[in-house]
């Protein structure tokens, strides 16, 4: 046996065993691919070794490992970025944005369509069916613009620190995330929930 | 006067960045004149709560049942266990 060291006080094991398939679900909804997820998971994990010493238990442990969790999970995401061809993907994005806008409003930038009512918003966050409709809303985003608008809206990130992770300019995250918004909505109002 | 297609970009933006006092201004005009676009602001913060709903309950998003996969699960741990085995020791 080697000497105790504050190491071998640690137990991975455990974390994996009691947060990973956890972790492995955040990571999957923020970055939609199986690959990513597992990826940040492990990274994930490993850092959460080294950083240990320092955990001194304020916050409880699954809160702890989820918040090393959103920069593996950037990290993850542009390390497969520069792997695939995802960055070209974005342009072919852009001219869709205009189609879109085109759909959305007419010449002088007015609604074509009325918006509808959707009554209460704390009574749609207790609809089921609102839930389902958001979750196949976000299932047909485009991957790139999904990942963009979890980071921020799901995990909560700061714009900055989206930009310096996904080394974007910040110009391009707004437009990222008004595209997503703009198509999450509209598909939302297509699925009649409320 | 902005139309409602500015209206919506700023209305997406102000939960990015800090909107400059003009653009504030002429967003806070066209709300009380336009119903559509209230209704949007409406709908963005909705999208919004529910998304830090989420980020507190993941579970709420994605796929309930998703596991890490048997291999997946197996090269984390040897992973782990190398960095505990092997990594430099600091004290």
């Amino acid at each position: 046996m080697p000497n105790p060291s504050p190491r071998s006080l640690l137990d991975p094991e455990r974390w994996l065993q009691e947060h990973g398939n956890y972790l492995y679900r955040y990571a999957l909804a923020m970055a939609r691919n199986e690959e990513i997820a597992e990826d940040a998971v492990q990274e994930c994990l490993l850092a959460a070794l080294e950083s240990a010493e320092r955990y001194q238990g304020g916050a409880s442990e699954r809160t702890w490992l989820t918040s090393i969790l959103r920069n593996k999970v950037c990290d993850a995401i542009r390390r497969h970025s520069r792997e695939t061809t995802m960055a070209q993907a974005e342009d072919v994005f852009g001219e869709h944005g205009e189609e879109e806008d085109a759909a959305r409003f007419n010449r002088r930038g007015h609604w074509a369509v009325p918006l509808a009512d959707w009554g209460d918003p704390a009574r749609s966050l207790e609809n089921k069916r609102f839930w389902q409709a958001l979750n196949a809303c976000l299932e047909r985003l485009p991957p790139r613009l999904a990942q963009l608008f979890m980071l921020r809206e799901l995990a909560g990130m700061e714009t900055e620190n989206i930009c310096q992770e996904m080394e974007i300019s910040s110009t391009n995250l707004w437009t990222m995330l008004y595209r997503s918004r703009m198509g999450l909505r509209q598909c939302l109002e297509k699925n009649d929930w409320s | 006067m902005l139309s409602c297609k500015d209206v919506t970009h700023l209305a997406s933006e102000s939960r990015d960045r800090e909107l400059g006092a003009m653009e504030r201004m002429g967003m806070h005009m066209h709300l009380w004149i336009c119903k559509g676009c209230r209704r949007f602001t409406q709908h963005m913060e909705l999208l919004g709560q529910a998304m830090r709903m989420a980020g507190k309950e993941p579970e709420r998003i994605g796929d309930p049942d998703a596991r890490l996969s048997q291999e997946a699960g197996d090269r984390i741990r040897s992973a782990l266990q190398r960095r505990l085995n092997g990594g430099g020791t600091q004290d």
